[in-house]
């Protein structure tokens, strides 16, 4: 794309392209989103547009990208600040001036605190290779001269910078935003111009699209400031006229200077880069023996494995591992290959426990390498998923490595490849509800506590407009004027997405054999040891460059610390790739919904759904974590599923030609993939086409992407003769995959942690628990949480004390679980060391040795007496804060032992009770092994007839039993499919004498195979059977159906009997899918117990509900097959608050 | 003989004051705030402000928005300090032993006051009736053998306001929670972990363990819990008073003589100072007429002075000001009591604010100081003359755009000197003056049109030659204009192109204009007041320069100001 050029006036009107434009990535100095740049530019019928956002390129390809899109020429470029605050505009001519402009970025971000960039002279003058210059803004250097009437020393400065460039590359900038100032600036300009010889160009310094974003770029200006609008006075500009004009609109504001108008066409014709295209930037190059080239050392590994893996190497096989070379070869990506499988043998190697995510498991390359532990084919895992050739972008591998130890494998990715060649994605934290509300509500002037109110209301909610939450829950306190609240709302809405700074992304990491600050610029993030680059992972994709996820993951942490357990009590080594699949215990524990701390599985809307689901095989589980997600969720995908799959609904197909992509779903679509393969069945697209429908299901703001592909859509399948109404109904189910779904290979990646996970809580649950509490945090449930569910299932929990404990929790000699200090409040892991190393060198033998030993501070010390931590010593909780402070290291310093002895004084003191032991626990741990909390409010509850977890299991089941007994045909009831035999285990004790392990068998043995006897071609095997089950690839066999309910689900689910409950509240949920439903879980001394929420009823009791730790709810007993909820009518606080409960996992 | 204590508290003091001083806030929730603190955090409310919600100690914008109907007044200790002195005067006629603990709380040693007044209740309550009676306010009043326990017995006193402990005072407070207690939060909780929930228990704590654990203070408490409350009563110390009057035996109008008469007392005073080695701020002057009528005035010095000079002529000035002020006197000032019959009796000054010779004598030093004195007692006099309006501090707002309110004024004048620091009267602690925040200014600056003087920002001389140089004097408010055609008789809008031929009306001025240039465009105040205008340099044809503006919305014009 190249402008008319020459004259601006060519053709008769007015031509101009605008060279200094900043968009909402100059972080709050900027009120339009890149694309809203380009598509006004391209309105105005503007040249071209450069983006030249402060100190960097952050949002340069989304307006290269947009701009495209409108047929406008995007020019990249930065505005640069140099010492003292000065500025400078910088655009790139070509790819070498787009690396200068990295390169410069880079440099003026490097060893500088965030936010704060600035480049020295002589570094500026070391990379303007390729760069077209403008003297800046009226904070420029020159025009700061200028301004000030020095004339002279404007000059000089404008000859020196004309200097650094290359002759013709370097302009003076004229802006006229009807200011006096600029008047003034402009005509000394001229004679500086005419002085020196350099040209001048027209420049608008645009910082919105619009003239009306004027009022969201002020409020940013005081969100920049900490100002409110009625304090920044001078730091808000004084009229909207920096927004993108029209060339007849800048033609008229530089009438007489029509050669300052035709110069930004010829920088425009200058400017020949585009960043639409892909950056060659080139891929990790790898360490291949030999002089071998990288694809021939791929090839070779390949094939090595696959006769490993494979005891026979089948056609199917053979055709798959040589079409995925061919794509390898074809795209260049052996060099991508060895660098993850080099990052998972660091892995391997430092005993860090890595497995891979996403659609990687689709790939038998990555399988052979040792980079995913699922077996492709068996599990018939799409390898168009992960690439092909009509992939636009490269494949993209996540892996999941322990959360405790992601920054280690890091550190060596930057320490292998160089900070030069890698760095981490940046995440661009953007404005969201809260946010919004926070600080625009600062700008405006409102106090801080009605800003919290506000934001407070949002807490919960999801989805829609700021305006039309608070206007229908009638919110905006009545002391805020109402124009105050309507420009909040409306200030508030704009600001939605808009960039407020660069986060670090979970785990994405660019490598590169070029030095990628020649690509991207790469900054020092605010956590230390970290650098980023500029872009976020999607930015990165459309620039070409290839992403390398290094995810932290609590769950692999907790298996990891499992295993390390299991194998040093029981001496049974176990691997990820050792499982089975075929274990009946693990799939009961799942159909009880006995998952709480299990990988996905443990959400109240999982556990809400397993009883129904009943999961049976592998694929099952596979299945399960793919419906409970927003993309199946909304479109009801997992109702029908389920009812599909307890035969309550016939498995049918929306087209004939749908039957052989949905047929393992029961006829609907779950995974990504499908919606592929639907899109390509029905509608005839591409595979190169079905993978944009890919990408627009995995990118931010999906739902439009996808939308923009409707029409190519609906088009293919009336070609294909499909019906107008199911053409609808097709659509609207890939459409609900912009709300996010798994594609098929990640959700199997999942269930193998899921399998494992709960093999673990069945088998080993306290190893399980063990390691879990050393994981934290993580998962859905807080700790105290975890301990009783532990205790429910015969684990003996163990509190804090001196004599036994560890930093981290462990497994005593009994089996028992014993809490580690890691619990301790204000107990940090600056004292690790030292606690595990006296305890290491012998047992302490006295409290003063124990004191004398470690010398924690006395504020730790009374903190431990507090926890009951000295309750082995015979010192009773109060007796030993009391007395605590003598063996303080401040009090007795380095006397004598035995005198701290002599300092303690008796008070007398009254042991403490129950309540206030139970107060302490929480006070010092957050949680107790010994109370539960509820139980202070039992007698009280059970006079009022309030039932327990327990009790509200009896009597789900004494109605199930009435209700087949004596089916009331007003009322009809399903018959609840037989469940299979409880385990008994589930409840038993788990045996625990290690010198008599128990018998496996006999509880339902861990079969799991060990490491020497196993080959990859048996977990090959193994999968294969668990997946398949030796037949058709298919979910397991439904339950017995019963007759077809003619009645909806919920109605189904009513019993009709009232009750009342009351627990602690852990959970509150607000899902966006789930129309306005709250979801709270509440914990009793017994168990958890689900409460359902209807609008109606969260309006009259919201600030109970948002606000209470808690809550006594009665309501009506619903009972989905087996899944147990009550849908609440009313809802009271049970008495006042006799422990400080744990805080609750909300809206999460 | 036992030792007694009574504690008289008035909860209420400061509220109560300002009600009495704004009776238009009589039906109003009242709360005073430390206007200096981080959170501006309440210092005293009133019952209504209670039953509305609000507490001591919560911060200002909290209770702002619980109660935004609630009056809140900054603290002023000086003020409350000096109406506090009525009731310890009362006290004094109880008991020759008065401490004075601030504004709203004092102790006075009621040892051996039973044969005068009665059983302890019956003192209290005397106290009480007293305090109302001649203050009207409301106190509680506490009697218990040592000040900690009278203090608790009279914020405990109930309804009746009265209570007087008849055990010891161990005894009486070992039953009371431990919050009552002056403990940190961390030692209150932490005893509470431990049981010890009253003062009985606290105080039979081994002291060596309550020391090591909390420290000196915590000491203390334990001491006081145990109703063992050493400090002893500090007696008030009565506050120096520099004080002269002269009594004229007729009735005098001549000011000359009362200047006389002044310049005598001013002598005595300066005299009386200078052996004490202080300087006074502030003066007092009240007047007496024949008919016994008074009139107090208090007068700001323009710097700390013992000069009689200056004492002399702070009061003539005022006298004279009043005496020659072309607006006629409200009945009852000042003026007004010069001007009638009967004259003045009586005139006394007394020092209302003092502060110890700094041994600074600002005429010693070089001419700049001596510029800044005379400028001082210039203003000073105007002050004194012309009214607190007159003079004032102005800066540059931070946050308006506006040329006409850009500027904005700070009622506080301070003297250049600077370093004055007003000392409370006989008690010289220090009490800098109040920063002023001018984003809490009001907007404004007074009734009529007034001029201001900025300084004005570079112009191109070649365009703007009659403004370059020269200052631009800004109107407030600016002048409505019209802008005319000068061929037609019409009014011109604002269109761009040749001005040649317009003319401008404004001032009852009608000149011709040579050179319009702009426009300059301010949009801002969306947020409250929009402030839209053009704004334009405009050359008369006598070679005046103007700032104009045009107001598109109502399409009207406006002189902002002229470059003299």
């Amino acid at each position: 794309m190249t402008t008319a050029g020459g004259d601006i006036t060519g053709g008769g009107e007015p031509q101009y392209a605008e060279l200094h434009a900043h968009t909402n990535f100059s972080f709050l100095d900027g009120a339009s989103h890149p694309e809203e740049m380009a598509a006004q530019a391209a309105e105005l019928g503007l040249a071209a547009l450069a983006v030249t956002d402060h100190d960097g390129v952050y949002g340069a390809v989304r307006l290269a990208h947009a701009a495209r899109a409108h047929g406008l020429k995007s020019i990249v470029g930065m505005e640069i600040t140099l010492a003292g605050d000065r500025h400078l505009t910088l655009l790139a001519r070509d790819r070498t001036g787009y690396a200068s402009i990295c390169r410069l970025s880079t440099e003026a971000h490097r060893d500088r605190l965030k936010g704060e960039p600035e480049l020295s002279p002589d570094t500026l003058a070391a990379h303007t290779t390729g760069l077209v210059a403008l003297s800046g803004c009226r904070q420029g250097e020159i025009p700061a001269a200028a301004l000030a009437g020095d004339l002279d020393r404007a000059v000089s400065l404008a000859t020196a910078h004309a200097a650094l460039f290359e002759p013709g590359c370097f302009f003076l900038e004229l802006q006229n935003h009807l200011q006096e100032e600029d008047l003034i600036t402009g005509n000394a300009l001229l004679e500086v111009a005419a002085r020196t010889g350099l040209p001048v160009v027209a420049t608008n310094n645009v910082h919105y699209h619009l003239p009306r974003r004027r009022r969201l770029q002020d409020v940013l200006t005081c969100i920049k400031h900490t100002e409110t609008l009625s304090t920044a006075g001078r730091k808000l500009r004084p009229n909207a006229e920096f927004h993108l004009k029209s060339a007849a609109a800048m033609a008229a504001l530089f009438s007489g200077l029509p050669e300052a108008l035709r110069n930004t066409l010829r920088i425009a014709d200058m400017c020949d880069f585009d960043l639409s295209c892909k950056l060659e930037y080139g891929l990790p190059a790898a360490t291949v023996p030999d002089g071998r080239t990288e694809y021939a050392y791929v090839e070779e590994l390949v094939w090595e494995s696959v006769r490993t893996l494979y005891d026979l190497v089948t056609t199917e096989v053979r055709e798959r591992v040589q079409r995925e070379l061919a794509y390898t070869r074809q795209n260049n990506l052996a060099g991508y290959f060895l660098t993850v499988r080099d990052i998972v043998q660091y892995c391997h190697s430092s005993d860090i426990l890595v497995n891979t995510r996403g659609s990687a498991p689709g790939s038998i390359l990555c399988y052979a390498l040792g980079i995913s532990m699922v077996e492709p084919l068996s599990a018939g895992l799409l390898f168009e998923r992960f690439m092909s050739s009509n992939r636009v972008e490269p494949p993209d591998i996540d892996l999941d490595i322990e959360h405790q130890e992601r920054e280690r494998v890091i550190q060596y990715v930057y320490q292998r490849y160089g900070r030069e060649h890698a760095a981490m994605v940046a995440n661009v934290i953007s404005y969201r509800g809260r946010s919004a509300i926070r600080d625009v509500g600062k700008a405006l002037g409102l106090p801080l506590a009605q800003i919290e109110r506000l934001a407070k209301i949002l807490s919960w909610s999801h989805g829609h407009g700021i305006g039309v939450e608070l206007d229908e829950l009638d919110e905006i306190p009545s002391e805020i004027p109402n124009r105050v609240a309507t420009d909040l709302i409306a200030l508030s809405n704009e600001i939605q997405n808009f960039p407020r700074h660069l986060g670090i992304h979970s785990g994405g990491m660019i490598i590169s054999s070029l030095p990628l600050a020649e690509s991207v610029p790469i900054e020092p993030a605010t956590m230390e040891d970290r650098t980023i680059v500029q872009w976020d992972k999607d930015d990165c994709s459309y620039a070409g460059l290839i992403k390398i996820d290094l995810l932290g993951l609590g769950m692999m942490t907790l298996i990891h610390r499992a295993f390390r357990l299991i194998e040093a009590r029981h001496g049974q080594r176990l691997t990820l790739a050792g499982f089975t699949f075929d274990d009946p215990a693990v799939y009961d524990a799942a159909c009880e919904a006995d998952t709480l701390g299990v990988f996905q599985i443990e959400s109240r809307a999982q556990i809400a759904t397993l009883p129904r689901t009943r999961p049976r095989n592998f694929y099952d589980l596979v299945v399960e974590i793919a419906i409970i997600r927003p993309g199946p969720m909304s479109t009801k995908m997992h109702r029908r599923w389920i009812l599909r799959r307890l035969g309550q609904e016939p498995i049918t197909y929306l087209f004939p030609s749908l039957e052989p992509v949905l047929k393992r779903t029961l006829g609907l679509p779950i995974f990504q993939e499908q919606c592929m393969q639907m899109a390509m069945a029905v509608a005839g697209f591409s595979a190169a086409k079905a993978d944009a429908l890919r990408q627009a299901m995995s990118r931010k703001r999906s739902l439009q992407h996808i939308q923009s592909l409707r029409d190519d859509l609906i088009a293919g399948m009336t070609a294909n003769g499909v019906p107008e109404a199911v053409r609808e109904e097709i659509y609207t189910q890939i459409e609900g995959y912009a709300g996010y779904g798994f594609p098929e290979a990640h959700s199997c990646a999942f269930a193998l942690l899921v399998y494992v996970s709960v093999w673990l809580k069945v088998h080993y649950h306290a190893e399980f628990t063990c390691a879990i509490l050393n994981s934290q945090p993580m998962g859905f449930y807080h700790a105290h949480t975890l301990i009783g569910d532990a205790q429910r299932h015969g684990v003996t929990v163990h509190p804090v004390d001196i004599r036994h404990s560890r930093y981290e929790c462990t497994i005593e000699a009994d089996g028992a679980v014993r809490v580690g200090y890691r619990y301790v409040e204000g107990l940090g892991d600056a004292y690790r060391e030292v606690l595990d190393r006296e305890i290491e060198s012998g047992p302490y033998s006295s409290l003063e040795d124990f004191c004398r030993r470690t010398r924690l501070p006395a504020n730790i010390l009374e903190t431990l007496a507090v926890a009951g931590a000295f309750d082995g010593f015979d010192r009773e909780r109060r007796d030993a804060l009391w007395r605590i402070h003598a063996y303080s290291p401040a009090q007795f310093g380095d006397e004598l032992p035995g005198l701290a002895a002599a300092l303690e004084e008796d008070a007398n003191l009254r042991p403490a009770g129950k309540m206030v032991q139970a107060r302490m626990d929480f006070a010092s741990t957050g949680h107790s092994t010994t109370y539960r909390g509820m139980e202070f409010h039992r007698p009280a509850l059970s006079a009022a007839g309030v039932l327990t977890a327990d009790g509200l299991k009896s009597l789900a089941e004494k109605v199930r039993e009435q209700k087949q007994q004596s089916p009331r045909q007003d009322h009809p009831y399903p018959t609840i499919p037989t469940p299979p035999p409880a385990r008994e285990r589930v409840l038993a004790p788990v045996a625990s004498d290690s010198d008599n392990p128990p018998a496996r068998d006999s509880i339902g043995a861990p079969r799991h195979r060990p490491r020497d006897s196993q080959t990859r071609s048996q977990t090959a095997d193994a999968l294969h059977n668990a997946l398949t089950g030796d037949r058709e690839f298919t979910a397991s066999e439904p339950p017995p159906a019963d007759a077809a309910i003619p009645h909806s689900v919920r109605a189904r689910a009513r019993t009709g009997v009232r009750v009342k409950v009351a627990g602690l509240v852990i959970n509150r949920q607000r899902p966006s899918t789930a129309a306005g439903f709250t979801f709270l879980t509440l914990e009793d001394e017994t168990g958890l117990v689900n409460i359902i929420i209807n609008p109606r009823t969260f309006a009259r009791h919201k600030r109970l509900i948002l606000d209470e730790p808690v809550l006594m709810v009665a309501g009506e007993l619903e009972d989905e097959d087996g899944a147990l909820h009550v849908m609440a009518h009313r809802l009271s606080m049970p008495g006042p608050a006799h422990i400080k409960a744990p805080p609750s996992n909300d809206w999460g | 003989m036992d030792p007694k204590t009574i504690c008289v508290r008035a909860p209420w003091f400061r509220t109560e004051l300002e009600a009495r001083a704004h009776p238009e806030w009589a039906d109003l929730p009242l709360a005073v705030y430390r206007p200096r603190s981080r959170h501006r955090e309440l210092l005293e409310v009133s019952p209504s402000a209670t039953r509305a919600g609000l507490t001591a100690g919560m911060p200002f914008k909290e209770a702002q928005i619980r109660c935004p109907e609630a009056v809140f007044v900054p603290d002023d200790p000086p003020k409350y300090e000096q109406a506090f002195l009525r009731i310890l005067d009362l006290l004094d006629r109880f008991s020759p032993v008065v401490e004075d603990a601030g504004p709203g709380l004092a102790f006075i040693d009621a040892t051996g006051l039973e044969p005068l007044y009665g059983p302890d209740l019956e003192l209290c309550r005397k106290v009480q009736t007293t305090i109302k009676e001649e203050t009207g306010h409301r106190v509680h009043v506490g009697l218990a053998g040592s000040r900690f326990a009278a203090e608790i017995a009279a914020r405990t006193a109930g309804t009746a306001g009265v209570a007087a402990t008849l055990e010891t005072d161990a005894t009486y407070l070992a039953k009371l929670p431990l919050e009552m207690l002056p403990l940190p939060e961390k030692a209150t909780t932490q005893l509470s972990l431990l049981g010890v929930r009253d003062l009985g228990k606290f105080a039979r704590l081994p002291a060596n363990t309550v020391r090591a654990k909390y420290g000196e203070e915590g000491r203390a408490a334990q001491k006081l819990a145990a109703g063992r409350d050493d400090r002893p009563l500090k007696p008030r110390s009565r506050p120096l008073v520099f004080e002269e009057k002269v009594e004229f035996e007729w009735d005098e109008h001549d000011l000359d003589r009362i200047t006389f008469a002044l310049q005598a007392l001013a002598d005595r005073l300066a005299r009386r100072l200078e052996i004490r080695g202080l300087m006074a701020c502030r003066m007092q002057a009240q007047i007496i007429r024949t008919d016994q009528s008074r009139q107090t005035f208090t007068l700001d010095l323009p710097e700390p002075s013992t000069q009689a000079r200056t004492f002399r002529d702070v009061v003539r000035w005022r006298l004279d000001a009043a005496e020659t002020t072309a607006v006629r006197p409200e009945p009852g000032s000042i003026e007004a009591t010069l001007e009638s019959e009967p004259g003045i009796s009586t005139i006394r000054i007394e020092v209302a604010e003092l502060v110890p010779f700094e041994g600074k004598a600002t005429n010693l030093f070089a001419n700049r100081a001596e510029r800044i004195q005379r400028a001082n007692r210039a203003i000073s006099r105007l002050r004194v003359a012309l009214g607190e309006e007159v003079v004032f501090r102005s800066a540059l707002h931070p946050g308006e755009r506006a040329p006409e309110r850009a500027f904005a004024r700070i009622d506080a004048y301070v003297p250049e000197s600077g370093k004055t620091r007003r000392k409370k009267s006989g008690q010289g602690a220090g009490e800098e003056r109040k920063k002023v925040n001018v984003s809490e200014i009001p907007q404004g600056t007074g009734k009529g049109r007034r001029t201001t003087k900025v300084a004005e920002p570079p112009l191109p001389a070649e365009r703007y030659a009659a403004g370059s140089g020269g200052s631009l004097r800004l109107f407030d408010p600016p002048l409505a204009a019209t802008l005319l055609s000068d061929r037609t008789g019409d009014r011109t809008g604002d269109r761009t192109g040749d001005r040649t031929g317009e003319r401008i009306r404004f001032d009852g001025r009608h000149e011709a204009i040579v050179g319009r240039y702009g426009p300059h465009r301010l949009r801002s105040g969306w947020w409250e007041t929009p402030l839209i205008r053009d704004y334009y340099r405009v050359l008369l044809a006598g070679g005046d320069g103007l700032l104009v503006y045009h107001e598109p919305p109502s399409d009207r014009w406006f002189v902002q100001g002229v470059v003299d």
